[in-house]
C-alpha cells in the first residue's frame, strides 16, 4: 500500500516542545508513552511508531506503546538480536530505510514482516551502558524522509532513552527494595528461629531433672511464642529393656480448652524462657490430660517391626503423614484414646543416636505441617536430645553415687567386723570369764542375802552382767558365717524352749505372755540353734521396749494357702518410729542408749540363711509385731 | 520292809585354770550335793582323773598348756565311759571334730543352772 506523503506539518522544534510535554505531563506512565505515540505519528506523517522495552532478566524486546491509528504491528517479542528490531538493540545502532535510497542486502531478510513500508526506522534508546528498548518509525509515504526528520527522530530517541533510563531505575530501586524487605523478613525469622532455640537451651539450663526437661521441651513444641505445634508427645528409649516408653503428652483436650490456653499465653505477653521459669510445670500439673495418659500407656519393643515411632527412631529420619491411621500401631495405641490427626515425627538425637521421638499434629487450627516446621523441630529435638541425654548422664551419676555409698558403708561395715573379730577371742577370755565368775557369785549372794538391800544390790549386778553377756554373744556371733545343721524341727518347740529359758526374766520385768501356738504347725527344716537365737534375740528386743512391763505376743499358723508357715513375735512397747522402720536391721543401728545395735541384724541374718523372710511393723495400738515368713513344700506335709 | 540304799555321792571333777569359776563351780555343786575336785591346768586334771576316778569332769577348753580338746583326746584312750561335758566360754568349738567325743557342750554363763541341768541329765 502506497499512500501520498503526509505533510510534516510542524517544524521539529515545535514537535520536540510537544514531546517534552507529554513527558513531563501528571498522566499516569503507560497513557504518557501512549499519547507520545501517537503525537508523534500523527506529527510526523507516520503510519506506526511503537516503543518496544527491553526485559534486561530475559533479554527480550517487548512491544510497549504504540500509536492508535493505522495499520498496527501485531504484538509480539524479539529476542535481542533477532529481526530488525533484534538487530538494532544487539548492534546498537539505528537501522533507517528511507524510500528510494540503495537497501542493505543484510536486511533483506528481515524486513518481510514490515513489508508494504516505504520508510522505515529502527533506533535504539540507550545510553552508554544499556540498551532500553527500541523506537520503530513506520509509513508508506513515497516521499524519502529528509535528513531534518531522521534528526528529529534520533533527538526524541535520546530524550525517551533518557526517561527509560529513569524507568530503568526506578523498577530496579523497587525491586531491590522488595528484595530487602523480603531479606529481613527472612533475617526476622532466622533471628527469631535462633532465639527460639538459645532459649530453650538456656530453659534447660535451668533444670537437670528429666520431667522438667520434657515439659519444656514439649512446651517449646506446643507454645504460640514456640513453634506453636497443637499437640505434642514425647517417647523415649529405654536402653536396658530395649523399648520404647511414651513419656509426656501436652496439648488441650478440645478446641475450646486450645482456644483458652493460647488466649492467656499470647496475653502475658512473656518471651518462652520467662513463661518457662515462670510456670515451668504448667501442663504438666494438667497431668491427667487424656492426650498424657494415652502416651504413658505408650510401651513398645525397638525394633523395625513397631511401625513408624520404633523406625524414625531406628532410621534417624522424620516422618510426616496426612493419614492418621496409616500407623497401626499409633492409631491403636494413640489415635484410639485421642482424637486423630495428620502427624509428624521427628527423632531426638543424642550424641550417639536417636534416643527417642516427639510426635507432633495441629489437630485444632488444622494448619498443614511444612518442610520449615520440621526443620525447626528437628533443630529443637537435637537440643532437647543433648540436654536429656546429660540428664540420664547425671541420674546414672547419681546412682553410681548411691552404690557407691553403700559401697563404702559396706566397706566401713566389713572393717568394724573385721575388728570385732580380732577382738572376740581377746574378748571372750579376758572379759567373759571374770563375767561369769561375777554373775554367778552375785546369784549366789542374791539367794543367800539376807536383808533385802542386799538382794536388791545383787540383783542390780545379776541383770548388768546378763546385759554384758548378751552384748558380747551378739558381738561374738554377729562377724561369723553361722554353719548351719538343718534338721526337721516343730516351731512351736524351739519357741516353748527359748521361752523357758528367759521366762524369769520376763516375769522379772513385769511382762506376761500370751501363746496362740497353732498345733496344726507342719514340721519345718531349719537349725534349731539359731532359730532359737532369733527368738532369744526377738524376746530381749521386747523385754527392753516394754521396761515398764507389757504383753508379749507369740503366734504360729499354718497359711495354707501360699504354702507357708507364719510366727508373730508382738510387744507393747513403745513402737519404732516410720522414717527408721527401715534401718532396723542394719547392723549397729540402734535407738537405745544401751546395746550395740547388733541383736535385731543377727535376727536378719539367721533368718536370711534360711531363705526366711522377717518384717516389722507397728501395731495399731501399741507395740510392733514382728512376722517370721517360711516356705514349706506341701507334698512333705499332707 | 524295803531298804533304801544310800546313794554314792557323785565326784565331779572341775578343770579349768581360771580360779573363780573354779571356786563358782565348786559352790554350786557343793550346793547339788556332789563332791568337787577341783583342777586348774590340764596337766593336774589328768593327775585328779587317774587318781580320784570322778564320776564325770567338766572340762575347759582353751588353757595354758595342755588345752581341753588334748586332755579329752587324752581320757577318751583311757575311758569311754567317763561322762565328759566341755564347759567353756566359745562357741566355735562346737564345730571342732575332736569336741564331739564328748558327752555335752556347754557355753559358760554366769547363769550355771544349764551346767547344773546337763550334769544332772547324765548322771541320771
Amino acid at each position: 500500500m502506497v499512500n501520498e506523503p503526509k505533510s510534516f506539518q510542524r517544524t521539529s522544534t515545535e514537535i520536540l516542545s510537544g514531546v517534552i510535554e507529554i513527558v513531563n505531563s501528571n498522566l499516569e506512565i503507560m497513557q504518557r508513552f501512549r499519547l507520545l505515540m501517537n503525537y508523534l505519528a500523527e506529527n510526523c506523517g507516520l503510519d506506526v511508531c511503537s516503543l518496544y522495552t527491553l526485559d534486561p532478566e530475559k533479554n527480550l524486546l517487548k512491544l510497549w506503546a504504540q500509536n492508535e491509528s493505522g495499520h498496527l504491528d501485531p504484538e509480539r517479542t524479539y529476542p535481542v538480536g533477532e529481526g530488525v528490531i533484534g538487530k538494532a538493540a544487539f548492534e546498537r545502532r539505528s537501522i533507517i530505510i528511507k524510500h528510494g535510497s540503495q537497501g542493505d542486502e543484510n536486511l533483506s531478510g528481515l524486513l518481510s514482516e514490515h513489508q508494504g513500508y516505504l520508510n522505515l526506522a529502527f533506533i535504539p534508546l540507550m545510553d552508554a551502558h544499556s540498551v532500553f528498548g527500541v523506537l520503530t518509525m513506520k509509513d508508506h509515504s513515497v516521499e524519502s524522509w529528509g535528513e531534518d526528520k531522521i534528526l528529529l527522530f534520533s533527538v526524541v530517541a535520546k530524550g525517551l532513552s533518557v526517561g527509560l533510563r529513569g524507568l530503568r531505575l526506578q523498577e530496579e530501586h523497587r525491586s531491590a527494595i522488595i528484595t530487602s524487605e523480603r531479606s529481613t523478613k527472612e533475617k526476622e525469622s532466622i533471628v527469631w528461629e535462633l532465639s527460639l532455640i538459645y532459649e530453650l537451651s538456656q530453659a534447660m539450663m535451668t533444670t537437670i531433672k528429666l520431667d522438667d526437661l520434657f515439659n519444656i521441651t514439649l512446651a517449646a513444641v506446643t507454645m504460640g511464642k514456640g513453634l506453636g505445634f497443637n499437640r505434642a508427645m514425647l517417647f523415649l528409649v529405654n536402653e536396658s529393656k530395649k523399648m520404647i516408653e511414651g513419656k509426656l503428652g501436652i496439648g488441650p483436650d478440645s478446641a475450646e480448652q486450645a482456644g483458652r490456653i493460647w488466649r492467656e499465653l499470647s496475653e502475658n505477653g512473656k518471651g518462652f524462657l520467662e513463661w518457662v521459669k515462670s510456670r515451668p510445670r504448667r501442663w504438666a500439673s494438667k497431668g491427667s490430660s487424656s492426650i498424657d495418659r494415652a502416651v504413658k500407656g505408650v510401651m513398645i519393643p525397638l525394633r523395625e517391626e513397631s511401625g513408624l515411632l520404633a523406625q524414625t527412631i531406628l532410621n534417624e529420619r522424620t516422618f510426616i503423614t496426612m493419614e492418621p491411621h496409616q500407623d497401626q500401631i499409633i492409631s491403636q495405641l494413640i489415635f484410639s484414646r485421642i482424637q486423630p490427626a495428620p502427624y509428624a515425627l521427628v527423632p531426638i538425637c543424642g550424641k550417639k543416636g536417636a534416643i527417642g521421638v516427639i510426635m507432633v499434629d495441629n489437630l485444632f487450627n488444622q494448619k498443614p505441617i511444612t518442610e520449615h516446621d520440621l526443620k525447626l523441630l528437628t533443630m529443637l529435638t537435637n537440643q532437647a536430645g543433648l540436654a536429656i541425654e546429660n540428664s540420664r548422664l547425671y541420674e546414672n551419676l547419681g546412682v553410681m553415687n548411691e552404690e557407691l555409698r553403700v559401697a563404702q558403708e559396706k566397706l566401713i561395715q566389713n572393717e568394724r567386723f573385721a575388728t570385732l573379730g580380732m577382738m572376740s577371742s581377746v574378748v571372750v577370755h579376758e572379759i567373759k570369764n571374770p563375767l561369769v565368775a561375777i554373775g554367778g557369785f552375785a546369784r549366789r549372794l542374791e539367794k543367800s542375802s539376807t536383808t533385802p538391800t542386799e538382794k536388791s544390790y545383787s540383783k542390780i549386778i545379776v541383770k548388768e552382767v546378763e546385759r554384758l553377756e548378751r552384748t558380747l554373744t551378739d558381738i561374738l556371733i554377729f562377724p561369723k558365717e553361722p554353719k548351719l545343721d538343718f534338721k526337721e524341727n516343730n516351731l512351736n518347740q524351739i519357741l516353748e524352749n527359748t521361752l523357758a529359758l528367759i521366762s524369769e526374766n520376763l516375769k522379772d520385768n513385769g511382762i506376761q505372755v500370751i501363746k496362740d501356738l497353732s498345733p496344726d504347725l507342719p514340721l519345718v527344716y531349719c537349725d534349731s540353734q539359731q532359730i532359737k537365737q532369733v527368738f532369744i534375740n526377738l524376746f530381749s528386743n521386747a523385754t527392753e521396749t516394754m521396761e515398764e512391763g507389757g504383753i508379749l505376743t507369740l503366734k504360729s499358723y499354718p497359711a495354707w494357702q501360699d504354702n507357708s508357715v507364719i510366727i508373730e513375735v508382738g510387744d507393747t512397747g513403745k513402737g519404732i518410729p516410720p522414717e527408721i522402720l527401715n534401718n532396723i536391721f542394719n547392723p549397729f543401728f540402734t535407738t537405745r542408749d544401751k546395746g550395740v545395735g547388733l541383736g535385731l541384724s543377727i535376727v536378719q541374718k539367721i533368718i536370711s540363711y534360711h531363705k526366711w523372710n522377717i518384717e516389722a511393723r507397728n501395731n495399731l495400738e501399741r507395740g510392733v509385731t514382728f512376722t517370721i515368713r517360711l516356705p514349706f513344700k506341701k507334698m512333705e506335709y499332707p | 520292809m524295803i531298804r533304801k540304799r544310800k546313794r554314792k555321792t557323785k565326784k565331779i571333777l572341775v578343770i579349768d585354770d581360771e580360779e573363780n569359776i573354779r571356786l563358782l563351780y565348786q559352790e554350786e555343786l557343793k550346793d547339788k550335793g556332789y563332791e568337787v575336785i577341783l583342777a586348774s591346768n590340764g596337766q593336774e586334771g589328768l593327775e585328779k582323773f587317774d587318781n580320784c576316778n570322778p564320776d564325770l569332769i567338766t572340762l575347759d577348753i582353751r588353757m595354758v598348756g595342755l588345752d581341753g580338746l588334748d586332755i579329752l583326746k587324752l581320757i577318751r584312750e583311757k575311758s569311754r565311759d567317763i561322762p565328759v561335758i566341755l564347759c567353756t566360754a566359745y562357741e566355735e568349738y562346737k564345730q571342732d571334730l575332736r569336741s564331739w567325743s564328748s558327752d555335752a557342750y556347754v557355753v559358760k554363763s554366769s547363769d550355771i543352772n544349764e551346767l547344773l541341768t546337763t550334769i544332772k541329765e547324765i548322771l541320771k
